[in-house]
């Protein structure tokens, strides 16, 4: 016999305890009186003190000894047996959603699966002990640690592989630190089985392997994006084929409504993007289908949400002969919407002398010429800088350079010798760019310079500007979120409510959205703004949509039916655990014994009860 | 005004109503030759300041001309002096036993408050002077202003061991006429207290407030008895017990008669159980008090 608390034991020591006070318990009924003296010349026993006396066997003794052995059973938890050392199969499922490829019986190899583990998991013992890991980032834990056999089955049969694609490495580390936890050294004391459509590299000799599938040719979306632009809008949708030549053709719907369709032929292990426009107005939803024969039908239909304009407002506040030059640069950037109003813009061109916008979030590019020389090169960019990404200056006659070296605040983005021509300055999320350019007498105004900068600079505004960079992510990829000035907290909240991943902002405002793990579209919404108070129930402030694609989603090649029983480790230790009603009866016993005791030391005592005078006398006479 | 009784999880302190029927056919039974302060609403046996006439003496020198009889000095030319009976204003000492064991039953408790309240109603009607003092683990004056002694009465505390011998004596005034309402069931007997408590009083009493199972026990069969004041005994009381019980107290209240012998009313028992109607005979079976018609 063991004990699963021996600490419990101690519970005996209420055994004399209670033998104790039987012995000292008086054995006649008392009877208060007033004149002790007139009954007789017996010496006076004190009310305290009392002696002992034989041990009488009477019900409540038998009662509370019972209680007390029963309450000592509870905590001591003693058991025959190796309750604590039984076999642990720990089943690693491997939870991509390419797993719910059809079959050709018209099951999905998960069913197939699923109902294999399941017949493992009632030829285990009584005691035996499972637990069930889910692969994904992070990998995740179904049933256990160490549950019961028929738990983990019921658990088995509400999994669904819903998961993109990721390494299973991360599930097989959970599950080995799982089996050697509590075992001396890097031994293993459970079995390990791996559940998958194919045969995970590198996995371990004593592991076993449960695989079933089928290398089908198959194909799907591998990424679909919405687009807003100037012109229009579009979907682009990249299909991607594997295996065999894939003849598909892709439907976009809104609800019932068919807006486009397109035939889509693939080679072998070739994608292709199909890009689809839209009318105008579109519905703020779309679903994006491929028809066609397909074993992997989980990523042949997708929806799409519409996603917020991202369009720069742009304000111009420069000096007619130069205003020209400006609205042509405009002109050929996408995204981009003049306003009057230089307070209302996101991006204002300033002129040398006029003032700057008062409050607002806007960046400004400030065109003030100098009077130094003509620069004709050459011209020395800071690395790194995404204004300048991917300018050549060369053939540019510079006019309007400072005299001297400059006395911009901030730092120069752009020199030549030592003559500082462009500097930005940051202020908060704010960016203030000063360009000592003359473009009524500079030849830049025809060099594709020019165009190119005021593109990287509507470019890196449209980056800053609040809101998800992405609306439609696909599951397993970060996204990026700005949140508006003042504010530094996001919330996420999952399709259907549950608990929301709640982010904070960096400097620039900016939030990483880790990957996603279910699709549907997520609630965006903001934290309390500091100038306000706190943020109203469910204040919506944006959304994403987390879309089930991928490249190899539909990739079933290398899937195919293996079956490799597990190393026979022998007995584990794993975490004890005892049915909730096995738990309890020994605590049952205890209470009922206590209730039985205490109605049998009533009884005992009602003689002595009836003898009492009223307590109300005996309160009295205190 | 009259202040009702306090009442407490035992019901009320006494029967305030009954109390009142009580002392309404009922006067103290004072004696007059033991008055010594004068003024007051009663005559006393001694020649005073009273309108009711006392008798006659020869005139001596130093006395009073104003009492000087003219009448007889005018018949017979002798200077008689005419006296009258002098008021007295008796003084009720009445000591009230609050150890435990006066609590034994709810009943006896009320009946020991019902009893001071009587005696304590008895002298206010008579406008005689009352002192109350509790005996209980110590002894405390208790007011005896107009009502305040009814409060006072319903918050005594029935506690301790000491009960009559408990100390310090009380400040006793001689010739007052001084009532002990207890239980009486002193291991020591009466006599010491009645030397104690009884030192110079014109008369003392004591009421001894019994149920009738302290005065006649039924055999119970094995008991632990345990005295509210302290100890325990066990004990098969059958009819033997009982028997013996009896027979010592007997003999204990014997030793309280005599100790009380000559020195007034006496020992006068009254059965709890019986109540204040059959108390109020007892008394004036006694000559404690003495009923009167109004």
């Amino acid at each position: 016999m063991s004990f699963g608390a021996p600490w419990g034991l101690l519970a005996l020591l209420a055994i004399p305890a209670i033998v104790a006070i039987h012995l000292f318990r008086r054995r006649f009924r008392p009877r208060p009186t007033a004149g002790l003296f007139l009954w007789g010349d017996a010496r006076l026993t004190p009310a305290a003190g009392r002696r002992k006396q034989r041990l009488v066997w009477r019900a409540s003794l038998v009662f509370e000894i019972l209680a007390a052995l029963a309450l000592t059973w509870f905590l001591s938890d003693p058991h025959l047996g190796h309750r604590e050392r039984a076999r642990h199969l720990i089943v690693v499922l491997d939870d991509r959603a390419r797993l719910q490829a059809t079959l050709p019986d018209g099951g999905t190899v998960a069913d197939a699966l699923r109902a294999r583990v399941k017949e493992r998991l009632e030829a285990l013992d009584r005691d035996d002990r499972v637990t069930l890991v889910v692969s994904g980032s992070p990998a995740r834990i179904l049933a256990g640690p160490a549950a019961r056999s028929f738990e983990a089955a019921e658990l088995l049969s509400r999994w669904q592989p819903r998961a993109p694609i990721h390494p299973l490495d991360d599930a097989l580390g959970l599950a080995v630190d799982l089996a050697t936890e509590g075992a001396t050294g890097e031994q293993q004391t459970a079995n390990l089985l791996v559940v998958s459509d194919r045969t995970p590299p590198g996995l371990a000799e004593t592991a076993g392997l449960l695989t079933r599938g089928l290398a089908r040719p198959a194909s799907g979306v591998a990424d679909a994006r919405w687009i807003r632009a100037a012109d229009g809008e579009r979907l682009a949708v990249r299909v991607v084929a594997h295996g065999a030549p894939a003849l598909r053709t892709l439907v976009v719907r809104a609800g019932d409504l068919e807006l486009a369709r397109r035939e889509v032929s693939l080679g072998p292990e070739e994608s292709s993007t199909v890009v689809l426009g839209l009318p105008k107005d579109p519905p703020e939803t779309l679903t994006v289908a491929l028809l066609g024969e397909d074993p992997v039908a989980v990523d042949d239909r997708v929806e799409l949400v519409r996603p917020p304009s991202r369009a720069v407002r742009v304000a111009i506040a420069v000096p007619p002969e130069v205003a020209a030059p400006v609205q042509r640069a405009l002109a050929a950037v996408d995204g981009v919407t003049l306003v009057a109003d230089a307070d209302a813009a996101d991006l204002v061109f300033l002129g040398a002398d006029i003032p700057a916008p008062t409050g607002g979030q806007a960046w400004t590019l400030r065109l003030a010429p100098g009077e130094g020389p003509v620069v004709i090169g050459p011209f020395l960019a800071a690395r790194g800088n995404a204004l300048l990404r991917g300018l050549d200056f060369t053939g540019v006659l510079w006019v309007g350079a400072p005299e001297g070296e400059g006395d911009d605040p901030g730092s120069a983005v752009l020199v030549a010798g030592a003559t500082g021509l462009v500097s930005e300055a940051r202020l908060g999320r704010t960016r203030h760019i000063t360009a000592h350019l003359d473009l009524s007498r500079s030849n830049i105004v025809d060099h594709p310079a020019w165009p190119g900068l005021v593109a990287n600079l509507v470019a890196a505004r449209r980056a800053a500007l609040p809101g998800p960079l992405r609306t439609n992510v696909p599951l397993g990829q970060a996204a990026r979120v700005t949140v508006p000035v003042g504010r530094d907290l996001l919330k996420v909240v999952p399709p259907g409510g549950g608990v929301p991943l709640e982010l904070a902002a960096d400097a620039l405002g900016e939030v990483l959205v880790p990957p996603l793990s279910a699709p549907g579209e997520y609630r965006l919404e903001l934290g309390p703004d500091p100038a306000v108070g706190p943020a109203p129930e469910d204040a919506r402030w944006g959304r994403m949509n987390a879309m089930l694609v991928g490249p190899d989603l539909s990739d079933l090649g290398g899937a195919g039916a293996t079956q490799r029983a597990p190393a026979d480790l022998g007995e584990g230790d794993v975490e004890r655990r005892r049915g909730a009603a096995a738990h309890l009866i020994p605590l049952l016993i205890a209470l009922l014994a206590g209730l039985a005791a205490w109605i049998a030391f009533r009884r005992e005592e009602r003689g002595a009860t009836e003898a009492k005078p009223s307590r109300a006398a005996l309160e009295g006479a205190r | 005004m009259t202040v009702a009784p306090g009442a407490d999880a035992t019901g009320p302190a006494w029967d305030d109503a009954a109390v009142h029927a009580l002392a309404g056919r009922l006067r103290l039974a004072l004696d007059p030759r033991r008055r010594l302060r004068q003024g007051g609403a009663r005559l006393g046996a001694r020649p005073g300041a009273s309108l009711e006439f006392h008798d006659h003496r020869a005139y001596q020198p130093g006395d009073d001309l104003r009492h000087l009889d003219w009448g007889v000095y005018a018949r017979t030319d002798q200077l008689v002096l005419r006296r009258h009976r002098a008021e007295v204003s008796p003084r009720l000492e009445l000591l009230l036993d609050v150890s435990a064991s006066m609590a034994l039953t709810p009943e006896k408790r009320r009946m020991a408050l019902a009893l001071g309240a009587l005696f304590l109603t008895l002298a206010r009607a008579e406008e005689a002077r009352a002192a109350v003092y509790t005996l209980g683990d110590g002894v405390r004056a208790l007011p005896t202003g107009r009502d305040r002694w009814r409060l006072a009465l319903t918050q005594a505390a029935f506690a301790g061991a000491a009960g009559l011998e408990a100390e310090p004596l009380p400040l006793l005034s001689p010739g007052a006429e001084r009532v002990i309402v207890s239980d009486g069931l002193c291991p020591g007997g009466g006599a010491a207290v009645t030397r104690r408590l009884g030192r110079e009083a014109g008369s003392v009493a004591l009421v001894q407030v019994l149920t009738k199972a302290e005065l006649h026990p039924s055999p119970l069969g094995p008991v632990r008895l345990e005295d509210v004041e302290g100890g325990a005994l066990d004990l098969m009381v059958d009819e033997a017990a009982c028997a013996r019980y009896r027979e010592r107290l007997e003999r204990h209240q014997s030793e309280w008669r005599s100790a009380l012998h000559g020195r007034g009313p006496g020992l006068v028992t009254v059965i709890v159980e019986e109540g204040l109607e059959a108390a109020g005979r007892a008394l004036a079976a006694a000559g404690l008090v003495e009923a009167v018609t109004r």
